[in-house]
C-alpha cells in the first residue's frame, strides 16, 4: 500500500504540472462571453435609476469561457492525492499526518481541495486564475515531500491519539489550503501590471476574503483541538512551544486581516500584504520544527 | 452635553478601547511579540526561578546570540510570554474586545429591531427602506396579475428558505434568512474574552508542577493544600523494533491524608489519572540511584533514598542527580553514564558521587561508589544500594480550564456561524402593469451588506426572479 501511495503521489505531481500548463494556456487563450442577463438590472448609482439590459449590477459584464481540460486535470490530481492519502492511511493504520512527508502530501491535497472548491463555487469567473499561484505551491509541496523520504514509522507515544491526530491535523490541512488560495488571490492583486486576462482586483479581493472565511474558523478549530490534545498529553493546554506560538502568530495575522477589512475597510494592496504574511506564517509554522525544536519536534 | 470632569478619563478610555485602530493595533502588536517569542530562544521555567539554572541556560544561548543575549534578557525578549509588556497587550486586547462587543451590541440589536416585521406598518417601513437604498435591485415582468405574482414570489422565497412577511395591500414583501446569526459575532468575541480571562484565572488559582520525579516505590506529597500523596508503584517503557518509543506507563496511587486510596491506575502519555479536579500526567522517566547516607556521627540520615538522575551533564554522556543534605550543609551530585553511552571510568554497578559544601560552591570530596559498599565522600558515608527507575509526573489542578474550554467553544461556534450563515435581507415590490392588468412588474432588492458579496447577491436575485412564471411576451407587429 505504501508503494501504491507513493506512486499516486508521483502521478498527482505530474497531473499538477499538466494542470498548471493547461491553466496558463486556457487563461491566455480564453474567449470571454457576456453574462446571460437573467433579469433587467436597475443601476442604483447617482443620477437616479436607469435600466440596463446587461448583466445584473455587481456582476462582471463578461466571464472567461472555462477550459474543461484545466479543471479536469486539477480534479484528477486531487483524486490521485486523495488516493495516495487513503492508501497511506490504510498502510500506517492512522490518519496520514504524522511526519513531514505525510503532512507535505496532505498540504498539497488541502491546496488542491481549496482551489477546486473555490473554482466550483465561483460566480464571477476569476477562481481559475488562482491556479497560477496555487498549483506551483502544490507542486513545491509534493517535491518537498519526495525529499523527506516516504518511509513510515510507528507513532511516538505523544501522537498515539488517533482521533485528535486526524481531526487536529486535518483542520490544519484544510485551513492551510484555504490560506494558500487566499495568498494566491493576494499575489495576483499585488502584480504591478495585471494582464487583461486576469480577474479584476475586486473579484480577487472577494476570492481572498471567502478563502479566509474558511481558513480562519478552521485555524481556530486547529488551535482549540491542539490545546485539548496538549492538555491530555503534556498536562497543559498551552506551553508556548515554538510551533504553538507560530500557529498563534498565523491566527493573529488572519484575525488582523479580517478586523482590518471589516472595521477599517482595508482592500487591495494593504490587505493583500497581510494575506501574503499570513501564508508565510503558515509555511513557517509547518517548516519551523527544522530549526525551532520544541514539543512538536517529532512532527 | 458637557461631561462631568470625573467621567472624562473613563469616557476617553472607552473611546480609545473602541477606536477602529485600537483592536487592529493590539492584534498586530500581540502577533509581533509572539513572533519574537517564536524566533528567539525562551527561558525554560526552571531558569526563571533559579539563578544557577539561568546562568547555565544563558551560557548555552550565548554562542547563538552573542553579545545580544544579555541585552535581550534585560529587555525581557528572552521571556516574552511572561513579560509585563506581553501581559499588558493581552489584557488591553481582552478589554478592547470586550468594549467593542458591548459597543456593537446596540447596533446589532437596532439592526434586528430595524427589520421589525411584527406589524403591517413595520413590514412596509422595512421593505420601503431596503427598496430605497439597495446595493442591488433587479426587476422583471411577469405574466400574472399582481396578487398572483406576489403569491408566486412568496412561494419562491419560501422555497429558498426565506422567512417571508407581506404588508397586505401594498405589494411590499420583506424576506430574511439567518436573521439572528448577526448575534454570532458577539458570541465569538465574547468567547475570545472568556478564553483570555480563563487563561489569566488559570495562572492565578491553579497550579502545575511539571516533571516531578518520583522514584518507583516512593511517595510524593502533592501539596498546594490538597492533603494528597502520590505513590509510584511501577514504571515500564517499551520500544518498537526500530528503537522508537512505543509506550511509557506508570502505575500510580493517590492517597488522602488518612492514607485511604482515592484514585489509582496506569497513566500514559495521552491518558492521565484524574481525581476531583487534580490530574496526574506521564511526563518523563529515567534512572534513580538508591543511596544510604550516614553522617560523621554514624547516624543514618537517609535510608534507601532514591536520587533521580534527571539532568543531563553538559557533555550529554552522563546523567546527573542531586541530593540536598541541609542538616550537614552538603549537596551530593550523583553521576552515572547516560543510557547507551558507556563510560569506562564509571563501570556498571557503580556511580560517581561528588560532595559540595557552601550551597554547592566548594567541592569537598568525590568517590566512585560500588553497589553495596560504603564509601566516604568528604565526611559523609555513602552506600550505593542499587539502581531503580523513576517516573516524571506533571501534577496540575486548573479550576479555570473549564472557562477556557467554554470560551473556545463560544469562539468556534460564533465564528463558524458568522462566516457560514450570513444574515440575508431582501425586499420586493409587486406592482400591476399599467398597460395590462393581467401582468405585473416584480422588483427585488437587497441592501448593502445583505450577507453576500455583490456578485453573489446579483446572481442570487437573478436566480430568484428566474424561478417566477415566464415573462410577458408581447406580439411584435408584423410590417405589412
Amino acid at each position: 500500500m505504501l508503494t501504491v501511495s507513493q506512486l499516486l503521489v508521483a502521478v498527482g505531481a505530474f497531473l499538477v504540472l499538466i494542470a498548471f500548463t493547461a491553466t496558463v494556456v486556457s487563461l491566455v487563450t480564453a474567449r470571454r462571453v457576456p453574462v446571460r442577463p437573467a433579469a433587467r438590472a436597475v443601476l442604483v448609482g447617482a443620477g437616479g435609476p436607469a435600466v440596463s439590459e446587461d448583466a445584473p449590477l455587481g456582476m462582471p459584464q463578461t466571464v472567461p469561457v472555462r477550459s474543461w481540460y484545466a479543471r479536469v486535470t486539477t480534479w484528477l490530481a486531487l483524486l490521485a492525492l486523495t488516493g495516495a492519502l487513503v492508501a497511506r492511511g490504510i498502510a500506517v493504520g492512522h490518519g496520514p499526518f504524522a511526519n513531514q512527508y505525510e503532512f507535505a502530501v496532505a498540504l498539497a491535497w488541502g491546496l488542491l481541495a481549496a482551489y477546486g472548491y473555490a473554482a466550483w463555487r465561483d460566480v464571477a469567473g476569476g477562481a481559475d486564475a488562482l491556479g497560477l499561484v496555487v498549483l506551483p505551491i502544490t507542486l513545491a509541496a509534493l517535491l518537498y515531500a519526495t525529499t523527506t523520504g516516504g518511509s513510515a514509522g510507528p507513532l511516538v507515544p505523544a501522537l498515539q491519539h488517533h482521533l485528535l491526530l486526524t481531526v487536529h491535523v486535518f483542520s490544519a490541512v484544510v485551513a492551510y489550503g484555504a490560506a494558500g488560495v487566499a495568498c494566491a488571490a493576494a499575489v495576483l492583486q499585488l502584480l504591478p501590471r495585471r494582464p487583461s486576462w486576469l480577474p479584476s482586483e475586486r473579484v480577487l479581493d472577494q476570492l481572498a476574503y471567502r478563502s479566509v472565511a474558511v481558513a480562519f474558523p478552521l485555524l481556530t478549530v486547529m488551535l482549540v483541538l491542539g490545546s485539548v490534545w496538549a492538555e491530555r498529553a503534556w498536562g497543559t493546554f498551552w506551553s508556548w512551544d515554538p510551533k504553538e506560538t507560530a500557529a498563534l502568530v498565523t491566527w493573529l495575522i488572519y484575525g488582523a486581516y479580517l478586523h482590518a477589512r471589516v472595521v477599517r475597510g482595508w482592500r487591495g494592496q494593504r490587505a493583500s500584504w497581510l494575506l501574503v504574511a499570513g501564508f508565510a506564517a503558515v509555511l513557517f509554522t509547518y517548516l519551523g520544527n527544522h530549526f525551532l525544536g520544541g514539543l512538536h519536534s517529532y512532527a | 452635553m458637557t461631561l462631568p470632569p470625573t467621567l472624562r478619563p473613563a469616557v476617553g478610555l472607552w473611546r480609545a478601547l473602541t477606536a477602529k485602530s485600537t483592536g487592529l493595533g493590539l492584534i498586530l502588536a500581540l502577533g509581533g511579540l509572539t513572533l519574537v517569542g517564536t524566533l528567539l530562544p525562551q527561558l525554560p521555567d526552571a531558569a526563571r526561578e533559579d539563578p544557577v539554572a539561568l546562568a547555565d541556560w544563558l551560557a548555552g544561548v550565548r554562542p547563538k546570540l552573542g553579545g545580544l543575549a544579555d541585552v535581550l534578557l534585560r529587555l525581557r525578549l528572552l521571556d516574552v510570554f511572561h513579560s509585563p509588556l506581553f501581559a499588558t497587550v493581552a489584557l488591553l486586547l481582552a478589554l478592547s474586545t470586550l468594549a467593542c462587543t458591548i459597543n456593537r451590541t446596540p447596533g446589532i440589536r437596532r439592526g434586528l429591531v430595524g427589520d421589525d416585521t411584527t406589524g403591517e406598518r413595520a413590514v412596509q417601513r422595512t421593505a420601503e427602506r431596503t427598496l430605497a437604498h439597495p446595493a442591488v435591485r433587479l426587476e422583471r415582468s411577469v405574466a400574472r396579475p399582481a396578487e398572483t405574482a406576489t403569491a408566486e414570489l412568496e412561494r419562491t422565497l419560501r422555497a429558498a428558505r426565506y422567512r417571508v412577511v407581506r404588508a397586505p395591500g401594498t405589494g411590499l414583501v420583506h424576506a430574511d434568512r439567518f436573521r439572528y446569526a448577526a448575534l454570532a459575532t458577539l458570541v465569538a468575541h465574547a468567547g475570545l474574552v472568556v478564553v483570555l480571562l480563563g487563561v489569566a484565572l488559570s495562572a492565578l488559582i491553579g497550579f502545575r508542577d511539571a516533571d516531578v520525579p518520583v522514584v518507583v516505590g516512593d511517595r510524593h506529597p502533592v501539596g498546594h493544600g490538597t492533603g494528597l500523596t502520590v505513590t509510584a508503584e511501577a514504571f515500564a517503557d517499551s520500544y518498537h523494533p526500530n528503537g522508537t518509543p512505543k509506550d511509557y506507563a506508570s502505575q500510580v496511587r493517590l492517597t488522602d491524608a488518612t492514607g485511604a486510596v482515592v484514585a489509582a491506575g496506569t497513566i500514559r502519555v495521552n491518558d492521565p489519572l484524574r481525581h476531583d479536579g487534580l490530574a496526574i500526567y506521564q511526563s518523563t522517566y529515567g534512572v534513580a540511584a538508591v543511596l544510604q547516607i550516614v553522617d560523621p556521627t554514624g547516624a543514618t540520615l537517609r535510608a534507601d533514598h532514591g536520587v533521580p538522575l534527571r539532568w543531563s551533564a553538559d557533555d550529554g554522556a552522563h546523567a546527573v542527580g542531586v541530593l540536598d543534605l541541609p542538616e550537614l550543609d552538603r549537596q551530593l551530585a550523583v553521576v552515572s553514564p547516560a543510557s547507551g553511552r558507556p563510560d569506562p571510568a564509571i563501570p556498571p554497578g557503580t556511580v560517581r558521587v561528588l560532595a559540595y559544601a557552601d550551597h554547592g560552591a566548594r567541592l569537598v570530596g568525590q568517590t566512585l561508589a560500588r553497589a553495596g559498599q560504603p564509601a566516604l565522600v568528604g565526611d559523609v558515608q555513602v552506600t550505593f544500594v542499587r539502581e531503580r527507575q523513576f517516573t516524571g509526573l506533571s501534577i496540575a489542578r486548573d479550576p479555570a480550564a473549564s472557562w477556557v474550554w467554554l470560551g473556545a467553544l463560544l469562539l468556534v461556534v460564533g465564528m463558524s456561524v458568522t462566516f457560514a450563515l450570513r444574515p440575508r435581507r431582501l425586499a420586493a415590490q409587486v406592482t400591476p402593469d399599467p398597460d395590462d392588468p393581467a401582468c405585473s412588474r416584480v422588483e427585488l432588492a437587497a441592501p448593502p451588506r445583505a450577507g453576500l458579496a455583490e456578485e453573489d447577491l446579483a446572481a442570487h436575485l437573478a436566480e430568484l426572479l428566474d424561478a417566477l412564471p415566464p415573462p410577458v411576451v408581447r406580439p411584435v407587429p408584423v410590417p405589412s
